[in-house]
């Protein structure tokens, strides 16, 4: 049996979207959710506690940078990366690959794994999906990736459908090598480019293996969004509806609310932490540059119906004379951002249940977009959900 | 009218009370006493939810104002100046025209202005424009306009004109702020220059100890930054020892730099009262985390080495701070410093902290910074419970014999 279970709660009569109670070892999780990410195991300066307040109740992790220091063996000995951060809470842990082949220029994909060269010594190494298990199993995240063989989402031909069969062997390798399965959950990613054939192909073999769920993988790689969307829109049309979708290194507030239409559960983005160092706040109408002279003299909030510490107490004048130049002034707008991107989910979870998503669409639309320019995408995509922008 | 009282003086240590405080009755401040270090306002690296998990943090807040002149029109907007802009709440706060932690750069004060250093550049203040910065801003507390870069190596004439200087911009101030509804008297800090001549040290006391101020503010020894806690200080508490006899004793006395603590007790010695809080801070920088001793009462159960855990071999304790960059850490997983309550040794480890430095995140300054002001604040209860149980020489015989003894590898 799994380390998880998944309670639909509610469902849009219109749109695929749902709100779901996700019940992991740390953590109930409540659905749709944006994971901030913590890359090394701390999240920019903002304690534990801090995110707790926010309400957050998954964040992220990346194996990669924590497989590299301190090292699986010095997780292990301190009882595993919850106890070490300090974070009670559920923890989700990529698989490692996706960084490494982003990160590393000389990263190479062979059948056995990930080649790669070591960043400290030079030396060849390789990240199969076996160590990728072992790190993440000395990390101890409620949710781990399979390692899977990942090809930019831009790239086409016969690399895309190797790379779907690929990362189905490996992850049956992964659920070989996964030593806490009372613990840890396994989810499979599906691959398969930006071709509906193979990512159907993927999503039936995978889901031929019983893992705790699934993400949607290969895509926000700089491809168009018109084919980002059809490939998430296919995809949560096939995965079984009692596992959770995770769509991967998705963040930004308009694709939240879109994809969260058409049935994704789980999102996360490095961009509302990383963009907050440099003093940019987002708001219900899109960003805040806090650095701009125009905020010199402003004395309101951020964000006026905002209730983080931050718009609680910091005028944008004061956070003017901070930005980029004392650290605070990254914490503040951190939390701030952390708290805009746990609300949107929050107002897109009451609206599920209250069934009044379209409404909502069309109202955060509006106002992210006041003179009616939206994107085509979005617009495509939610039409294929019933929803009309106004 | 701000009341203070020296209750005792021994070995020249002064221990005093400050009460009535212009606009708050309710508060009570002993000294020897450290303000809280902070830069626009805010303790450096701590949201302010972060910064009320040190326990004990003193009711004085000390605001270099280099940090904020820059955003003078903006503060104007605020009811309560400072107060209101930096969301202060009931702190008293006190203003320093330079930052002690920040280094100033010599030569580009001239006879009208001070150069002050904003993140946004050079920045010269005359008299006028300090009174505008001082009605703006609203601090409780305030020291005067001052010329304080002389220093051992500055000539007599530049030492005299810094004195001179000095005098001539606090009269400019009183008589401008009289004018305003600055309450000057209760407020304005004399600030004492002179380098290291003595006449002119003992005509800047006398001279400014006429004034209607506050109290006074030493300086002029060295110019200001990271550097001044590694001060050679034996001709400065000489210096200070004869010039501070020409001051009112029922005035408090603020000297800023970075404060070591067998500084910090020479210091006292000297007569001075009150400090500021930029020494952990700078320890925070160095990704350090402060861990000397002072138990003086000899109490201490378990003796601890930098290099982590306890050891019964070891009879004292070795500096006053380990480097958490230092690799030995990465899987020593006891707090920062055994027995310490705060809220850093309280939760992480030293892996994990060295771990946050090795890797440059932010949450190692916060994590460093709660336990050093923590342990300095510490630091400073002690010294005031030292002088009340008579132990004072105990305790500055137990920070010497941490002092300056190189780390062990
Ligand atoms: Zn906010
Ligand atoms: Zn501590």
């Amino acid at each position: 049996k799994h380390a998880l279970s998944l309670k639909i709660l509610g469902e849009c009569s219109t749109t695929k979207a749902r709100v779901c109670q996700l019940t992991l070892p740390h953590q109930v999780v409540d659905t749709p959710v944006f994971m901030p990410v913590g890359t090394q195991g701390t999240l920019k300066g903002i304690l534990p506690e801090q995110l707790e307040d926010l309400g957050c109740q998954i964040m992220l992790s990346n194996t990669y940078h924590l497989g590299h220091r301190p090292g699986p063996e010095l997780l292990t000995q301190a009882g595993g990366l919850h106890n070490w951060m300090r974070w009670n809470r559920a923890l989700l842990t990529d698989s490692g690959g996706f960084q490494m082949v982003s990160l590393l220029k000389l990263a190479e994909i062979t059948e056995q794994g990930v080649k790669f060269e070591s960043p400290h010594d030079g030396s060849e190494m390789m990240l199969t999906p076996e160590e990728s298990m072992r790190i993440q199993n000395s990390i101890g995240a409620d949710i781990m990736m399979q390692l899977d063989d990942v090809v930019s989402s831009t790239t086409s031909g016969p690399r895309v459908e190797e790379a779907m069969h690929r990362s189905i062997r490996w992850l049956d390798r992964c659920i070989k090598a996964h030593k806490n399965t009372s613990k840890q959950n396994l989810f499979a990613i599906v691959q398969g480019g930006l071709d509906e054939t193979l990512r159907n192909q993927c999503i039936e073999e995978m889901t031929k293996r019983d893992v705790p769920g699934f993400a949607i993988g290969g895509l926000s790689g700089g491809e168009e969004k018109q084919h980002f969307w059809k490939m998430v829109n296919i995809s949560t049309d096939s995965l079984p509806k009692e596992k959770p979708r995770y769509l991967m290194g998705v963040g930004y507030a308009v694709d939240l609310v879109v994809c969260s239409a058409l049935g994704c559960d789980m999102f996360d983005c490095v961009f509302p932490t990383r963009t907050a160092r440099f003093g940019t706040a987002l708001v219900p109408s899109g960003q805040l540059q806090l650095k701009k002279e125009v905020y010199a003299n402003d004395t309101r909030p951020i964000d006026d119906n905002c209730e983080c510490l931050t718009c609680r107490n910091y005028s944008r004048a004061y956070l003017h004379s901070i930005v980029t130049k004392e650290t605070i002034a990254c914490h503040l707008v951190t939390l701030h951002n952390v708290a805009y991107q746990l609300n949107l989910m929050k107002y897109v979870r009451k609206s599920i249940m209250e069934d009044t998503l379209p409404k909502f669409i069309q109202n955060f639309m509006l106002e992210q977009f006041p003179h009616k320019q939206y994107p085509q995408w979005a617009v495509d995509a939610l039409s294929t959900v019933g929803v009309t922008l106004l | 009218m701000m009341k203070f009282v020296v209750r005792s003086s021994r070995n020249g240590v002064r221990s005093g009370v400050i009460t009535e405080l212009p606009g708050r009755p309710d508060v009570t401040i002993e000294t020897p006493m450290c303000m809280v270090y902070s830069r626009t306002g805010s303790v450096p690296h701590l949201t302010p939810d972060v910064a009320s998990k040190i326990d004990g943090t003193p009711l004085i807040t000390h605001i270099p104002i280099n940090s904020l002149i820059g955003h003078l029109s903006a503060v104007k907007q605020c009811k309560k100046g400072i107060r209101d802009f930096a969301v202060l709440g009931d702190t008293l706060l006190y203003g320093s025209l330079q930052d002690p932690a920040e280094p100033v750069f010599p030569g580009k004060n001239d006879k009208h202005s001070v150069a002050v250093w904003s993140k946004g550049g050079r920045i010269s203040v005359n008299p006028e424009m300090y009174v505008e910065v001082q009605e703006a801003f609203k601090f409780d507390w305030f020291a005067a306009l001052s010329d304080g870069d002389t220093d051992k190596q500055t000539s007599r004439k530049r030492v005299r004109k810094s004195v001179d200087r000095t005098l001539q911009w606090l009269d400019e101030s009183i008589e401008k702020l009289q004018k305003s509804d600055v309450q000057s008297s209760e407020r304005l800090f004399g600030v004492l220059e002179g380098g290291f001549e003595i006449d002119q040290r003992v005509h800047s006391a006398k001279e400014t100890a006429l004034r209607p101020v506050a109290g006074f503010c030493i300086e002029g020894f060295n110019t200001a930054g990271p550097e001044t806690e590694k001060v050679d200080f034996t001709e400065i508490k000489s210096i200070l020892h004869e010039t501070l006899t020409h001051l009112p004793s029922e005035k408090p006395r603020i000297m800023h730099q970075v404060w070591p603590p067998h500084l910090v007790l020479e210091a006292l010695e000297a007569g001075i009262d009150i400090f500021d809080s930029s020494f952990p801070y700078i320890v925070t920088e160095r990704n350090a985390a402060l861990i000397f001793d002072f138990k003086y009462n000899g109490t201490r159960s378990q003796v601890i080495k930098p290099n982590g855990g306890s050891d019964s071999e070891s009879a004292t304790r070795v500096g006053y701070e380990i480097d958490l960059k230092d690799k030995r850490f990465e899987s020593d997983f006891s707090g920062l410093l055994a027995g310490c309550s705060c809220y850093t040794c309280r939760n992480f480890t030293r892996s994990y902290i060295c771990h946050l430095v090795n890797t440059r995140e932010l949450l190692a300054s916060v994590l460093l910074m709660i336990h050093n002001v923590h342990h300095y604040f510490e630091f400073f209860r002690h010294i005031r419970l030292s002088i009340q149980e008579d132990k004072f020489l105990e305790l500055l015989k137990l920070i010497n014999s941490q002092r300056n003894v190189p780390e062990k590898t």
